[in-house]
């Protein structure tokens, strides 16, 4: 585990949970593991933080929860993208790609 | 947006599933989590404690998930109870111990404080009542040594006295002038009343609730009645029409011959009214004439007036109107004339028992909150450990304490729930043991009640308030208290071990209230077994006669009825009552049983001995028809009752009591003896004893047996005729009350309807006045020592309960803290039956300490009793015996409950953490 591990903004989360399930549908901990690793294991997200945003994202309507089985043969709760949560996507990515941009240009200029 | 709904709805309203789903979807991540840390190369053990570790907590996830799931405040709430619930399900002793704890507590607190608060603490229902007094002279005992009397004015000196004070205003004055015959739709009846003021009901800002009360003016013309509610309701059905109409008032039994008097009913009081605690049926105006008719003046302190001044007034003001008292009269320490306010009047006899009942309302209390808080410290501290498990997975400080303190509130609330039906059910249960059903003249035996303003009085919403609240606190308190001095920092040592701070001070503390407890309750329940015997050596007593299946009833008659007319009256009735089927004996009296009446006509002188050697021998006459005795019941120990033939100009006779046979002819045969009657002044007459009967108890069973002779009223009548008495004094001594018994054979009370017919048939103008089973009346005649006795016993079953839950629950405190201590014990092999043993040793300990004291407690105290007891002393061994016995099971089996626990201790379990 990497010290430089980060804290992400709720919203941050949001779009970054949207974004993982925009392939496939993939159950709580595949959702996490993901993260973990595309993120080279600087983002672990807590499952006291990740669940609640799945069930705020589900409420939201933007994803849908199915049982499913595992690869392992083990009954579990699979996510996948509502058409909302496509749509809903999109705007978070372009909104995120233009606030990254400008809090870069903030402190670049500073 | 409708999936939002949705998902919300399902959460609150399949919550079960929606939890369920919540736990298998952590479950499953948590595994998942394990399985990868496997995988790459940890151990299984090592895999499990790190998943567990990165968790953070299930509880945590959980709850921060449901916040996330936006579930209300509500559910929240409805969660915490059901859990609560379930907790107290779980534990079903403890559940039930502090739910009867509560609930005795709030609800005798609530019935005890709803009497005392409208008999002490409110005032009269009269407008600007506290300034209402009443003028009473103190005058010396006719005896050393004896109590003050006190009298009234006279209506002459009321009159006075009106004109004159200063510092009074509105006076009015109050006479009772006893029994009318009043004619009424379903025949005559004999009605109570009182003559008063006219500006009486002005005064008290009573108005009536159909036509008008007294007003100006009717002091003149005085033929105006105003009736009660309780007497227009019952002897006229409620009908409005009365109003204005006019019924006839004949004098009273005892009354001289008086002609009836023609009255207009101008209203109907009131439901309720009471004055000077007394309810009349019927009120009439009193005219202002200055007689010596003694009154009760009732007045209102003049504005600025203080009750001293009034005081000082009085006794200048008396001292001129009434002779001084002789000198040789014991110093007054009081003033000689009283200005008493009319609520001090009222309740001044009762102050004294509805403090010390206060005073118990308030020891119960405390000892309920001691008891709850006990069970809940015991309770508590058996939970430390899950609480401590709680905290440790994650669940949040707050949280927990939501939880406690719902659970604590939950239990605080059923108790309130049972607290206000039992105080509900204990308010019925006073008003009805202190309501005396006394028809007639045994209202004047008996009172119609035993405690004041019964009527008014309410279950008081807000003592039920303060005492939920009382015992809510104390509930939350230290229900919380355990939970709550758990710190993140000692869970740990929580979690490890059983033991608490608690010390050895605050053990003893414990242990002392214990004692203090079952100390009360040992004396209150040694003072309720007194009275509770003494009621049933009451109750078993030998009247001398047998109450069951009879009727009695008393008549009256108008008084204008010659004597001859009332004798054949009386024989016409008797004659008829004979004939109805089911009655076996019929039977007149001068006056009844359980009457407070009593005559003495007399000397009698037995052969061989002189007047002056029985002038000082009293003894009760009692002039009866043939079949009276056998009504009664009354045991024929020698010779032969009254009969038929014993009539007006047959050889005269007398039937005596046992003692009055043993009085005149000790040991001697008193049948066939002749004795001397000197029953008017110089007429004497030899009257022939024909039998002997039982001693026979007249107003009570407390009364001393005394010596009594029976003569038949035809006889009497004849006698005192041929000896010129008046017709006045014929009346008094021979008929008087006209009391009938009458025998029957089935339930007494199915007989009043064909009494009342062949009354009606015989004379319509012959009034009913009180009729009732004789076994009712002589139940009523006790009501005031079953008032007494079922009020301690209920007290004292209350504190008997409650001491016996609190040692049930120090005893389960001492066990949980011992749980080790009795683990070690049983794995170095201990048997069961000495753990049993070990806390059945402090349970009896705690026990005999306390039932020892409250033995010596209530040998000091049960003097207090002396007067209230029967056939028994207040050192009763019996009583003290059997309560001492009784309680000691009782307490034994509470710290039984508690040893049980105890033995079913694991060693193993109660060990692991050591």
């Amino acid at each position: 585990m990497s010290d430089e591990q980060l804290d992400l903004p709720q919203c941050t989360l949001d779009l970054l949970i949207l974004k993982t399930l925009a392939l496939e549908p993939r159950h709580g901990w595949a959702i996490s593991e993901r993260l973990h690793q595309i993120s080279s294991a600087t983002l672990k997200i807590r499952q006291g933080s990740l669940y609640p945003a799945l069930h705020r994202l589900e409420r939201r309507g933007w994803i849908k929860a199915s049982w499913g089985t595992s690869d392992n043969n083990r009954r579990a709760k699979y996510y996948e993208l509502t058409k909302r949560g496509r749509t809903r996507l999109d705007i978070e990515i372009s909104a995120w790609r233009k606030l990254s941009a400008v809090v870069t240009q903030v402190i670049e200029s500073v | 947006m409708l999936s939002d709904i949705l998902l919300r709805l399902r959460s609150l309203l399949r919550q079960d599933i929606v939890e369920k789903e919540l736990d298998d979807e952590l479950r499953f991540h948590l595994e998942q989590q394990i399985d990868a840390y496997v995988s790459e190369g940890l151990s299984r053990h090592e895999a499990i404690r790190r998943a567990r570790l990165e968790f953070g907590g299930l509880d945590q996830v959980k709850e921060e998930h449901r916040d996330a799931r936006g579930v209300s405040l509500i559910d929240d709430l409805a969660r915490d109870v059901g859990y609560a619930v379930r907790q107290l399900r779980r534990s079903p002793g403890f559940a039930v111990a502090a739910l009867l704890c509560l609930g005795l507590g709030i609800g005798a607190t609530t019935a005890i404080f709803s009497i005392v608060n409208t008999i002490l603490l409110q005032p009269l229902p009269f407008p600007d009542s506290d300034r209402l007094v009443r003028v009473i002279e103190n005058v010396p005992p006719p005896a050393a040594g004896r109590p003050l009397m006190k009298r009234g004015l006279t209506q002459q000196e009321y009159l006075e006295w009106r004109t004159q004070s200063r510092t009074l205003s509105d006076a009015i004055a109050f006479a009772g002038v006893g029994q009318r015959l009043v004619r009424a739709p379903q025949g005559a009846v004999g009605l109570w009343g009182a003559m008063t003021s006219v500006n009486t009901f002005k005064l008290l800002g009573v108005r009536a609730s159909l036509g008008r009360t007294f007003r100006e003016g009717d002091e003149v013309n005085r033929d105006v009645v105003v009736l009660s509610f309780d007497a227009w309701q019952r002897h006229f059905k409620a009908d409005a029409t009365i109003v204005g109409t006019a019924l006839e008032f004949g004098a009273g039994a005892l009354f001289g011959p008086t002609p009836p008097r023609l009255m207009t009913v101008i209203g109907i009081l009131p439901a309720g009214f009471e004055f000077l605690d007394v309810s009349s049926d019927f009120y009439v105006p009193m005219a202002d004439s200055p007689s010596r008719l003694q009154v009760t003046m009732v007045a209102r302190l003049a504005p600025g007036a203080s009750l001293e001044a009034a005081v000082d007034e009085a006794n200048v003001m008396g001292a001129a109107m009434r002779p001084p008292w002789p000198a040789d009269a014991d110093p007054l320490t009081v003033p000689r004339f009283e200005v008493q306010s009319l609520k001090d009047l009222s309740v001044v006899r009762l102050r004294p028992a509805l403090r010390v009942f206060v005073v118990a309302v308030v020891a119960v209390l405390i000892i309920v909150c001691a008891n709850v808080a006990n069970l809940l410290l015991a309770r508590g501290t058996a939970r430390r450990r899950e609480i401590s498990v709680r905290f440790t997975i994650g669940a949040s400080r707050a949280r927990i304490a939501r939880q406690v303190m719902t659970e604590s509130l939950v239990l605080a609330l059923c108790g309130g729930a049972v607290g206000a039906l039992l105080g509900a059910a204990g308010v019925a249960l006073i008003k009805q043991l202190a309501t005396v059903e006394a028809p007639g003249i045994y209202r004047l035996m008996f009172g119609s009640t035993i405690l004041p303003r019964l009527h008014e009085v309410q279950v008081d919403v807000e003592m039920l308030g303060i005492s939920f609240i009382v015992a809510a606190v104390t509930s939350v308190v230290f229900g919380g208290l355990p939970a709550m001095t758990l710190s993140r920092t000692n869970q740990v040592s929580a979690m490890g071990s059983h033991r608490t701070s608690s010390g050895v001070g605050e053990s003893r503390m414990r242990a002392a209230l214990v004692v203090g407890q079952l100390t009360i309750a040992t004396v209150l329940l040694i003072g309720a077994g007194l009275l509770a015997h003494s009621f049933v050596n009451l109750s078993t007593v030998n009247s001398g006669y047998d109450s069951s299946n009879v009727l009695a009833f008393n008549l009256l008659f108008p008084n204008q009825y010659s004597i001859a007319r009332k004798a054949e009256t009386i024989d016409a009735l008797l004659g008829r009552f004979r004939t109805v089927a089911n009655v076996q004996s019929a039977g007149f009296s001068r006056h009844g049983l359980l009457l407070g009446e009593e005559l003495f006509i007399g000397p009698w002188v037995p052969p061989g001995r002189t007047l002056e050697n029985v002038r000082a021998l009293r003894t009760r006459v009692r002039s009866v028809s043939d079949g009276y005795l056998t009504a009664m019941g009354v045991p024929l120990l020698d010779g032969r009752e009254f009969a038929e033939r014993d009539d007006a100009i047959a050889p005269t006779a007398i039937v005596m009591s046992r003692s009055a046979a043993r009085q005149y002819f000790g040991t001697q045969r008193a049948v066939g003896q002749v004795v001397d009657w000197h029953f008017a002044q110089g007429h004497i007459q030899p009257m022939t004893v024909i039998g002997v009967v039982e001693d026979i108890r007249q107003a009570s069973p407390t009364d001393e047996v005394f010596p009594e002779i029976f003569v038949d009223y035809r006889q009497f009548l004849f006698l005192m005729e041929r000896a010129k008495q008046s017709p006045q004094r014929q009346n008094e001594l021979a008929i008087g009350f006209l009391s009938f018994a009458l025998r029957t054979t089935n339930d007494p009370a199915a007989a009043v309807p064909v009494v009342r017919d062949i009354v009606n048939a015989v004379d319509p103008n012959v009034g009913i006045d009180a009729i009732a089973p004789m076994s009712h009346l002589a139940a009523n005649a006790l009501a005031r020592e079953r008032f007494f006795a079922v009020m301690l016993s209920v007290f004292a079953g209350v504190a008997g309960i409650l001491a016996a839950i609190g040692v049930y629950g120090v005893l389960t405190y001492a066990v949980i803290q011992r749980t080790q201590e009795i683990g070690i014990r049983m794995a170095l092999g201990s048997q069961r039956i000495e753990v049993l043993g070990l806390v059945l040793r402090k349970g009896f300990i705690l026990t005999m300490i306390g039932i020892a004291a409250g033995l010596a407690g209530a040998a000091l105290g049960t003097r207090v009793l002396q007067g209230m007891l029967f056939g028994i002393t207040p050192l009763d061994p019996m009583t003290f015996i059997a309560v001492s016995l009784m309680f000691g099971l009782v307490a034994t089996f509470a710290s039984y409950l508690p040893a049980r626990r105890a033995t079913r201790v694991d060693a193993l379990v109660a060990l692991r953490n050591e």
